[in-house]
């Protein structure tokens, strides 16, 4: 258990000071935010667009935080033995991919929290309780996200894991609504989708109305369906080590 | 730690064998190596060394056969940090500074040594505030070393350990070894430098097509090849002559130098004496380790050859059935 804890924690903090990996889950959503939502001043159904940008933003930044950066190391790690000399120590067996959960969960928060606080400060006006409730949406959520990079890192070979993982994030982001807003026909697929529900939800909260329960059961399915694929991956991986 | 660990073999095989497909890797490998003592693994590429390794470290399941590591399986042992071991290549984490990645492999094992000791001893102090992965080649294998002895293990397995070094390196590298083996460590290297196999090592394994080929003292090898050399000084003999001399291989003349592989090297001489010779600055030796090497696996491929393809076949055929 100690031994997870001391991987998760070097984890955690490689990841915090990677600056590719801050630019992709801060820098770049917050800027985004700043360009788009800061000048918007359209309204979709009575939502304004800087809200909506918002969260979309922030649910872009949690999206590239958990996903991309765990399926590209954990690739890169398995290819370069470093999941093999792991091996070779008393860390329990799954202490490796906790560490990558955790590590994941963590850059989430930043990613999160510039937006939200950009937001703030240039007039998106919540109560603590609404950003608390929006933020939780986005940060359990992005579990989805966090299992869908693990179930890529194991299950897509070295060579492709980059490109695999960009066509995700990016396919995720276009059809979730992080980048314009998704209705009419393409709106009814894209419900079924993790980033579009993760993001819709958290918008709900904002503009305060109810949770939609298909939205929450959607997503649970997502979670549940993306974790049993990276367990599964996990366990094809570790045993071709 | 009431158990009585002597007695008890660092590292047992028996009858282990690896099949990938229809190629075995390993086959039917005996052997038992003692504590306390360094040990050279030798084999040709393809020997299965690499799997054997493997195996002994828990990374691959044996097809047939049991490891034993200090009397324990090979993930217990690993479990228990009994070994360290030093891969090939890779197996550092990026980003990070050697000193925070020794700190993390030292919480990683159940009785870690001081961080600072580590370093020392490793001799990793000048790059410790470096990241893992802008170091060189041979800063790399340093630090790789470092993994390998960062806990108190009891067996140390390195896998080509000073592959990428200069000669430096490798002279500290191995010094630093021989001070692990001072504190009673078992010490198991495969190398392709057999030179450094014969400086080091007190004891030698080479397989061969996956099975045992000899084990013991470099020079009990290089008897085992059954060649020693000769050489002297002496004008006016023949080619012919020194041919027919008994025991002898190979000979080699130039200036007046005489160099002589034999399997009878007391009988040549012998020989040469009775002739009514009287060569100067004789000098009578073992092959070098290398050149036994050769010898005794080639001979083997020669023996084997045939045999080892028929049992192959035979096998597989009562797989079949």
């Amino acid at each position: 258990m100690s031994g997870t804890i001391a991987l998760s924690r070097l984890e955690v903090r490689r990841a915090l000071r990677n600056r590719r990996t801050m630019f992709f889950a801060i820098l770049y959503p917050t800027l985004l935010f700043l360009a788009i939502g800061g000048s918007a001043k359209f309204t979709i159904d009575g939502i304004s667009g800087k809200t909506y940008y918002l969260i979309a933003m922030a649910s872009f930044g949690a999206l590239g935080a958990s996903l991309t950066t765990n399926a590209n190391k954990i690739a890169l790690e398995r290819k370069e033995g470093w999941t093999r000399q792991l091996r070779l120590t008393s860390l329990p067996g799954g202490g490796y991919v906790t560490s990558k959960v955790i590590a994941a969960m963590a850059t989430t928060v930043p990613a999160i929290v510039v937006v939200f606080a950009v937001g703030a400060s240039t007039g998106v006006h919540l109560s603590i309780a609404l950003w608390v409730k929006a933020f939780l949406i986005l940060w359990i959520g992005s579990l989805t996200f966090t299992a869908l990079g693990i179930a890529i890192g194991y299950g897509v070979p070295y060579d492709s894991v980059q490109i695999v993982s960009i066509i995700v994030y990016i396919g995720l982001s276009f059809i979730g609504g992080q980048f314009f807003v998704i209705d009419g026909f393409a709106g009814k697929i894209a419900k079924y989708t993790p980033s579009y529900q993760v993001r819709q939800l958290a918008l709900d909260v904002v503009t305060k109305q109810s949770l939609s329960t298909e939205g929450l059961i959607i997503l649970a399915a997502w979670l549940i369906g993306a974790g049993a694929l990276a367990a599964a991956m996990y366990r094809r991986g570790v045993s071709a080590d | 730690m009431t158990t009585d660990q002597r007695g008890t073999p660092a590292v047992t095989f028996d009858k282990v064998s690896k099949h990938y497909g229809e190629v075995k890797a390993v086959n039917e490998l005996t052997l038992s190596v003692p504590t306390g003592r360094t040990i050279a693994f030798l084999g040709p590429n393809g020997a299965g060394k690499s799997t054997s390794i493997d195996m002994l470290l828990g990374l691959r399941k044996p097809t047939h056969g049991t490891v034993r590591v200090l009397g324990k399986s090979p993930h217990q042992a690993v479990k228990d940090g009994d070994i360290g071991a030093m891969l090939q290549s890779g197996g550092l984490m990026t980003e990070v500074t050697v000193r925070e990645f020794l700190t993390l492999i030292g919480k990683l094992h159940p009785r870690p040594i001081p961080l600072a000791d580590l370093l020392k001893r490793a001799n990793v102090e000048d790059i410790a505030d470096r990241k893992v992965d802008k170091l060189s080649g041979g800063q790399s294998q340093r630090v790789r070393f470092a993994v390998s002895i960062a806990g108190d293990n009891k067996l140390i397995v390195l896998d080509e350990p000073t592959t990428g070094m200069d000669v430096e390196n490798r002279q500290i590298f191995w010094d630093a070894m021989k001070s692990e083996a001072q504190h009673g460590k078992t010490i198991l290297f495969a190398t392709h430098y057999l030179e450094e196999a014969d400086q080091i090592a007190d004891e030698v394994i080479v397989i061969n097509k996956g099975r045992l080929l000899v084990q013991g003292s470099a020079a009990e090898i290089k008897s085992q090849a059954g060649f020693q050399h000769i050489s002297f000084r002496l004008e006016g003999v023949t080619q012919e002559f020194l041919l027919g001399l008994p025991g002898v291989k190979s000979i080699d003349i130039s200036n007046g130098l005489v160099r002589i592989q034999t399997s009878a090297s007391d009988a040549t001489l012998y020989g040469v004496l009775d002739a009514g010779h009287r060569p100067r600055d004789i000098e009578v030796g073992a092959l070098g380790l290398e050149q036994a090497f050769i010898a005794i696996t080639e001979q083997d491929n020669e023996k084997t050859g045939g045999w080892a393809q028929d049992a192959a076949a035979t096998s597989l055929t009562g797989e079949l059935r």
